[in-house]
């Protein structure tokens, strides 16, 4: 981020606590996705434990912690991306606007569509950078102008100006920065309500990732985001909200991701209640 | 591995670490060596290709007319004259049905084996099957069919089809297989997390990335039916004349190379030259439109 003044608006932390008790969003803010009591597995293995959190509209949620904390795996519980994982399941409830996206009669296709996400490596498909944008807008049937929704998404997307002269150029030749831009403009061109990005600059330089977290900040607008960053500082510059994830040995030495605490993102950086937090935190963990 | 640690310790006192001498004259020595056997290997490999490929062309090229190509075959082979147009016929009739048979239900058996069934017990016995019958001689496929089919009909064009599919089918299957194996999972997921259907990712996507590889493993089987004599001659029988039907007898043009090339005639030896040119130049044009489509469907790198 360049400029301070940027920032998000500090919130008031109502005094929500990771165990579900007082569950009280911050400024009223509505949640739009809630998390209760969720655990991840993989086959018998529980990679998750019980992580309850609220996912607040137009704002970005970030999940951050040490490797094998199960971040990733929550996020990717959030659209269902682990059903394609053999063996994968989730217990607890995750709800979409009340609704329960694990429900018998939910479609995950529908919950896809409304909830995107963006990958850790850029991931444009072979093909321009027109069709790229496109290929959402198809599948999805969505009507209108497919040039006017391209750019629309290409300018949302802060790619418009690089790319428009050649929209018909691989996708796969523009650089790092600009390719996950293009996925980014991919996902909100069929306009989803969450953004799910999984350490998405993670495999860019430092100017690149700069434009990324100002993308981010202009896309909380209109979209809510949750990100998963191995970046704290990222965390703490894009985020209102944090979530802090911890790798735990329970009693059978076995290791589980665990939630340690959720909080309003200036209040977990500066005066984070749990000492694991601050471990990591001030770096001497993790 | 110990000498550089050293030269690295002592930059500015070992300046002749970094000249073309002394330590590395050993490392020199094996980088010629290994590149000279490459160059020697590429060279070895080459040769007999281009002798071939010179024979064919040397010998067969003065065989080529129109009259060659379309006339009947003698029934003396030792008789100037006549042509291989029988032959090119059935080889085109029966190489074409046989490639539509087994390219769409390999390509689809592919699909079903990387895309849904993975590594379960149905797709793990198939796999199992496709790879056994790649190695399968091609005379027992023929033997296959002479059981199933011309026992119970007649040598026909249509069973050397048959016989011809079950031949490419396994190679469609494997190469396909290995070719949509290579496309990187995160593209599945991108679709996926758009919302689209795994049918419509796979048509949409999984297919486009791979299609140029499953084209040249397609022209990998078409080639091998092509070039088959075996079973033909089980199931399929012989005709002097051009028989564009699936049924009654039928020839191709590895029956006919065998057949004028054992002749002790030099007229039946320049027929046999000729027609090895004409099967040459028809997996040549296969391979140029199976590029073709390919390119048609392929996304542009660039």
């Amino acid at each position: 981020m360049t400029a301070t003044n940027d920032r998000p608006a500090v919130h008031i932390d109502a005094g929500w606590r990771h165990d579900g008790a007082e569950r009280q969003p911050a400024d009223g803010g509505a949640a739009l996705m809630e998390l209760r009591d969720v655990s991840v597995f993989y086959g018998d293995y529980e990679a998750v434990r019980g992580a309850t959190l609220p996912v607040r509209q137009n704002e970005i949620t970030a999940m951050i912690g040490p490797s094998g904390c199960g971040k990733s795996t929550i996020l990717r519980a959030l659209n269902r991306m682990n059903d394609l994982i053999r063996g994968a399941r989730v217990t607890g409830t995750i709800t979409y606007l009340g609704q329960d996206i694990y429900a018998r009669d939910v479609d995950p296709i529908q919950v896809r569509r409304q909830i995107g996400m963006v990958f850790q490596k850029p991931n444009p498909f072979p093909k321009s950078i027109y069709e790229n944008v496109a290929y959402g807008i198809k599948i999805n049937n969505i009507k209108g102008n497919m040039d006017d929704m391209v750019e629309e998404a290409l300018t949302g997307a802060a790619l418009w100006d690089e790319v428009k002269d050649k929209l018909k150029t691989s996708g796969m030749a523009l650089s790092g920065g600009q390719q996950q831009r293009l996925c980014i403009a991919r996902t909100i061109a069929i306009k989803p309500a969450v953004i799910l990005m999984d350490e998405p600059c993670s495999a860019l330089d430092p100017i690149a990732t700069g434009r990324i977290e100002d993308l981010m900040y202009e896309l909380c607008k209109q979209y809510t985001i949750v990100i998963v960053t191995h970046n704290m500082q990222q965390a703490a510059r894009v985020s209102h909200h944090t979530a802090f994830f911890t790798a735990e040995v329970d009693e059978k030495q076995v290791r589980h991701g665990r939630l340690v605490e959720f909080g309003e993102t200036g209040r977990i950086f500066t005066n984070p209640k749990d000492p694991r937090t601050e471990g990591y935190i001030t770096g001497r963990f993790g | 591995m110990t000498t550089t640690v050293q030269a690295a310790q002592q930059p500015l006192s070992a300046p002749s670490g970094l000249g073309r001498g002394s330590l590395a004259t050993r490392r020199r020595l094996a980088n010629t060596l290994v590149r000279t056997g490459i160059w020697l290997s590429v060279i070895i490999a080459v040769v007999p290709v281009a002798l071939v490929m010179y024979y064919v062309i040397a010998k067969g090229a003065k065989m080529i007319s129109w009259d060659f190509l379309t006339k009947p075959i003698p029934r003396q082979l030792a008789n100037p004259g006549g042509g291989i147009g029988p032959a090119i016929a059935g080889t085109l009739l029966m190489t074409g049905l046989a490639s539509l048979l087994a390219i769409p239900l390999g390509v689809l058996g592919a699909i079903y084996l990387n895309e849904y069934g993975k590594q379960n017990a149905l797709a793990r016995s198939v796999r199992l099957m496709s790879n056994v019958m790649t190695g399968v001689p091609s005379i027992v496929m023929g033997l296959f069919i002479y059981t199933a089919v011309v026992l119970t009909t007649e040598q026909s064009g249509l069973a050397g089809a048959l016989a011809l599919a079950c031949l490419m089918l396994p190679v469609v299957i494997r190469s396909s297989e290995e070719m949509l194996r290579l496309v990187p999972d995160e593209l599945r997921q991108a679709s996926l997390a758009l919302g689209a259907r795994k049918w419509r990712t796979i048509v949409t996507v999984v297919l486009p990335a791979a299609v140029s590889g499953i084209a040249s493993g397609a022209l990998l089987g078409v080639a091998r039916a092509a070039g088959e004599t075996a079973p033909i001659v089980l199931v399929v029988g012989l005709t002097q004349r051009v028989n564009w039907h699936l049924s009654g007898s039928n020839t191709a043009l590895p029956v006919q190379i065998y057949r004028n090339a054992t002749e002790p005639f030099e007229a039946a030896t320049d027929r046999a030259w000729g027609a090895a040119l004409t099967l040459v130049v028809i997996v040549l044009l296969a391979t140029l439109i199976s590029r073709l489509i390919a390119n048609r469907f392929a996304i542009k790198e660039r």
